[in-house]
């Protein structure tokens, strides 16, 4: 595989990540959609590292902060979602519309 | 590895650490409030000691210290001192959370901190998500959960995927480059500045930050997130997270205006972001009813004159963006501090909640007063200052479009500014509506801001010659 194929999968990753993340009713799916696009990015990162970077070391350590980071962001967002499914049974971002004028 | 060149991050780190310990022991909201201001205090002489250093903290070119960090750093130090003594009873968080909120708020301001020193990519994201994770944690810590989950989960959602967007275009910026730091980037401008990709990854790099910024296309959680979150958090979210955001974008524009012509690009897509934040924020804002939202579309609105500066990309744009972006801190800082004191115990505050507030407290609606003169821009306020030297900057790049766009938003922007002054000085207060008082931490960060407002608008040579050092070493 070449480059190119490897940031055209990004690309692809990238777009699907955002339209989940717009799209989506459901806030898992919405979470799953923002760590695609993370991955698309952390894709990137690793391809440019195995093609065209001579120093092979800095694009692995960025992947490795992005995955833990993408944890941290994880662990944060799933616990405000779980308060929020004790308020109101549902994670359905259609029905959490107590602000929507 | 210089430690003195790191002080405010590491006072305040350890200030961070006494913070998380101290509820722990067993120490009440009170005394762990005491140690937030003590630490604030720390971090601010600290910040305020460290002003003439210049250096690196750490390896070579991942981390700078100059007259522009230093100076950002003070900003953000007292920032977060001004917010934290405001924020001695805030009744709209959960009662066990009182003891939490300075610590995050604290660690958001590191973030900051660390945001505006950092010159390389991993390093910026890391500083970046550091500001960003403490302040959904402490949104959500809203007294009513549904409430605050509601308003976290839609913060955090656009807020994950702005930074999602930057570090996408991180990515190409290292494919490009072949390097994260920032010196090698400016080092191959030449070969780069004609790989349009190149300029595709600086436009996503700035999501994240005209995210923090809540400038377009990132604005969406403006306005539900400053209505309904905690007063004290959207304070600190309102005032001091501008300066750290501004800044940010001063450095990635200091970063790629070598290119010249070649940064056309960007400069028109920031341009466009300008006119449509101020025209979106100010015509969204003329029909609101709740003051804490309200405040947040004229806050995108401002976002948008700040905006201006930046895409000036000349010392002068950047240094007047620097300086609008301190004023409007302190601006938006004193609006909130009263709105969180006459709404105290609600979740909303509505325009009607300010009814003869002049009656009820003078000095509060002076303070009222002034951080409305300044966002409307009416001397002898920084508003007013802050805005000429913006446009001057889009005057010299002969950008007189924006100019007379800017000034017609200013003057939409003056209709839904007088009606609040109108409920404040021609509304008689309700009957049974209670004297509101002072208390002296409260007044003295009111105080302190006020005179920010007032004397950056009077003398602004002192400020603006320190935002002009910092912008004059970010471009070398």
């Amino acid at each position: 595989m070449t480059l190119e194929m490897y940031l055209l999968l990004s690309a692809v990753l990238f777009s699907l990540g955002l339209f989940a993340a717009l799209s989506q009713r459901n806030l898992i799916a919405v979470l799953i959609g923002v760590e695609l696009m993370m991955n698309a990015a952390s894709l990137n990162f690793m391809a440019f590292n195995r093609f065209s970077v001579t120093d092979p070391a800095t694009g692995q350590v960025f992947v490795l902060i992005i995955i833990g980071l993408a944890a941290a962001e994880v662990a944060i967002f799933l616990s405000i979602i779980l308060n929020l499914y004790r308020q109101r049974h549902t994670i359905d971002a259609e029905s959490i519309t107590e602000l929507r004028r | 590895m210089e430690l003195s060149l790191f002080a405010p991050e590491l006072i305040a780190l350890l200030g961070g650490l006494v913070l998380f310990a101290a509820p722990i022991l067993g120490a009440g909201s009170a005394t762990t409030w005491r140690l937030a201001v003590l630490a604030g205090s720390a971090t601010f002489a600290g910040a305020v000691w460290s002003l003439p250093l210049s250096g690196e903290a750490f390896s070579p070119g991942i981390y700078y210290v100059d007259a522009f960090s230093q100076g950002v750093k003070v900003v953000v130090s007292l920032g977060y001192l001004l917010v934290v003594l405001g924020a001695r009873e805030p009744v709209t968080l959960k009662a066990h959370a009182w003891s939490e909120l300075p610590l995050f708020v604290l660690l958001a301001s590191v973030g900051m901190m660390m945001m505006v020193s950092a010159t390389e990519l991993l390093t910026l994201y890391i500083a970046m998500e550091l500001a960003a994770y403490p302040v959904y944690i402490a949104i959500a810590l809203h007294r009513n959960p549904a409430i605050g989950g509601e308003s976290s989960t839609k913060y955090m959602v656009q807020g994950m995927m702005a930074s999602a967007v930057s570090l996408y275009g991180m990515s190409f910026l290292y494919g490009l480059a072949g390097s994260t730091y920032f010196e090698a980037i400016t080092g191959q401008m030449g070969a780069l500045s004609s790989t349009p990709l190149f300029w595709f990854g600086i436009i996503l790099l700035l999501a994240g930050f005209l995210f923090k910024l809540a400038a377009l296309p990132f604005h969406f959680w403006a306005p539900d997130t400053y209505e309904v979150s905690p007063h004290e958090v959207i304070t600190f979210v309102a005032s001091v997270s501008k300066v750290a955001a501004i800044a940010v974008l001063c450095r990635i524009m200091s970063l790629v205006m070598p290119a010249g012509m070649d940064a056309c690009s960007v400069q028109n897509v920031l341009m466009w972001f300008a006119v449509g934040a101020m025209t979106l924020g100010n015509l969204a804002a003329l029909r609101q009813s709740d003051l804490k939202r309200l405040l947040g579309y004229s806050a995108v609105a401002h976002a948008g004159y700040a905006l201006i500066g930046v895409q000036a990309m000349s010392a002068n744009g950047l240094t007047s963006a620097l300086f609008y972006a301190v004023g409007y801190a302190a601006m938006s800082l004193i609006c909130f501090l009263v709105v969180a004191t006459v709404g105290r115990d609600q979740d909303r505050v509505s325009v009607e909640a300010m009814s003869g507030l002049w009656q009820r407290s003078p000095s509060m609606a002076l303070v009222f007063l002034v951080g409305l003169l300044g966002l409307i821009g009416l001397p002898p306020t920084v508003g007013f200052i802050g805005k000429w030297f913006l446009f001057s900057a889009a005057i010299e790049q002969g950008q007189f479009v924006l100019v007379l766009v800017a000034a017609i938003n200013a003057t939409i922007a003056l209709y839904y500014y007088l009606l609040v002054l109108r409920q404040i000085y021609l509304v008689d207060a309700p009957t049974d509506a209670a004297p509101l008082r002072w208390t002296p931490a409260l007044a003295l960060s009111a105080g302190v801001g006020s005179i920010v407002v007032v004397a950056m608008g009077v003398v602004p040579s002192p400020i603006w010659d320190q935002a002009a050092a910092a912008v004059a070493t970010l471009l070398h």
